[in-house]
């Protein structure tokens, strides 16, 4: 889902390509509430360990496409730019708190000099941390093949026919397989995995 | 096994593919399942839009200020502190009779002129200056 791109990261395409502003305006003017209802459910998802509020996310994303700050190719449909752009203004808030953080322990010499530039990548106790939300995830449908399995189809970007043979299930049975599995899930990690 | 942060997020996006790919009905069940009202939800997703849209164009504005000033500054041919300075020493050589312009008595003696009148004098002399060499430029 690789849409939208931050201001002057890429080469500029043709404005022709993408929605101008007053565009966005209309996308945005005609989601319907369920449209609304899951964008707010995402937003949830996303903004655990950043700085943003319910709902936050959401309208910074759709202020940085006002100002074709990102800016969403005609191609890509609305939701879906909307979705990306979340989850990267997330991810940079994640890495602006883990620099600011990263600070404390500098004298005003090292900040001088540079030390800390860019994002620092994930530390091994962080690596740990995602490897023991996986393990929970999975210990949680302990005894649940199917869900075990479902999980271990989604952790390799398994969907649609792949999954369905991988796991040995009809769509029907998929799609109630992934309703119970989403819902629990979602009381476990209520505010996603970045929290 | 080697669980990875790709691994977690992998199943963070299936996730929330499913959350795209859910019923209207259960999108609704699962929000009051988490304790929230949707109709509420709702209301606050539109107040965000709203709240998007005025400070794009607050941000718009302030960028159009910071344009002009620059566009004033720059292309507007105001002159510059260095320019009207090198225009008032002008001004007083004209005045002491040191200039190569011919000028009337009272213009030298500058009966009659305010501070202020001196000041746009000297932003026009500097203006013409500044015209003077964008003409020897081109």
């Amino acid at each position: 889902m690789a849409c939208g791109t931050e201001g002057d990261e890429l080469d500029a395409p043709s404005k022709d390509e993408h929605l101008e502003p007053e565009a966005i305006s209309e996308a945005y003017a005609v989601l319907s509430k369920d449209e609304k209802l899951k964008l707010l459910a995402i937003d949830g998802r996303l903004r655990g360990g950043t700085s943003y509020g319910r709902g936050e996310l959401l309208r910074e994303a759709l202020t940085r496409a006002l100002l074709g700050r990102r800016r969403c190719p005609v191609t890509v449909p609305f939701m879906a730019f909307m979705i990306e752009t979340m989850r990267s203004v997330a991810s940079h808030d994640r890495d602006r708190l883990k620099r600011e953080s990263s600070f404390d322990g500098l004298d005003e010499a090292e900040i001088e000099r540079g030390v800390l530039t860019g994002a620092k990548p994930a530390t091994p106790e962080e690596q740990a941390m995602n490897s023991q939300k996986v393990e929970a995830i999975h210990a949680h449908f302990d005894g649940d093949e199917q869900a075990g399995l479902l999980l271990l189809g989604w952790a390799a970007d398994m969907r649609g026919k792949d999954l369905r043979e991988f796991i040995g299930v009809d769509q029907a049975e998929l799609d109630y397989l992934i309703k119970r599995v989403r819902r629990a899930v979602v009381r476990l990690y209520p505010e996603g995995f970045h929290a | 096994m080697t669980r990875s942060k790709d691994e977690l997020q992998a199943i963070e996006d299936a996730l929330i593919q499913s959350i795209l790919d859910a019923s209207p009905e259960d999108t609704i069940a699962e929000l009051r399942e988490q304790g929230l009202d949707p109709d509420a939800c709702v209301k606050l997703v539109d107040e965000m839009a709203s709240g998007a849209v005025t400070a794009a164009r607050r941000q718009r504005l302030v960028a159009a200020k910071a344009r002009a000033e620059r566009f004033k500054a720059v292309e507007g041919g105001k002159a510059g502190e260095a320019d009207r300075a090198a225009a008032r020493r002008t001004l007083a050589d004209v005045r002491a009779g040191r200039g190569s312009e011919p000028m009337m008595l009272a213009a030298r003696k500058g009966t009659g002129s305010s501070e202020r009148d001196e000041e746009s004098l000297a932003d026009d002399l500097a203006e013409l200056e500044r015209l003077r060499r964008e003409d020897n430029e081109s």
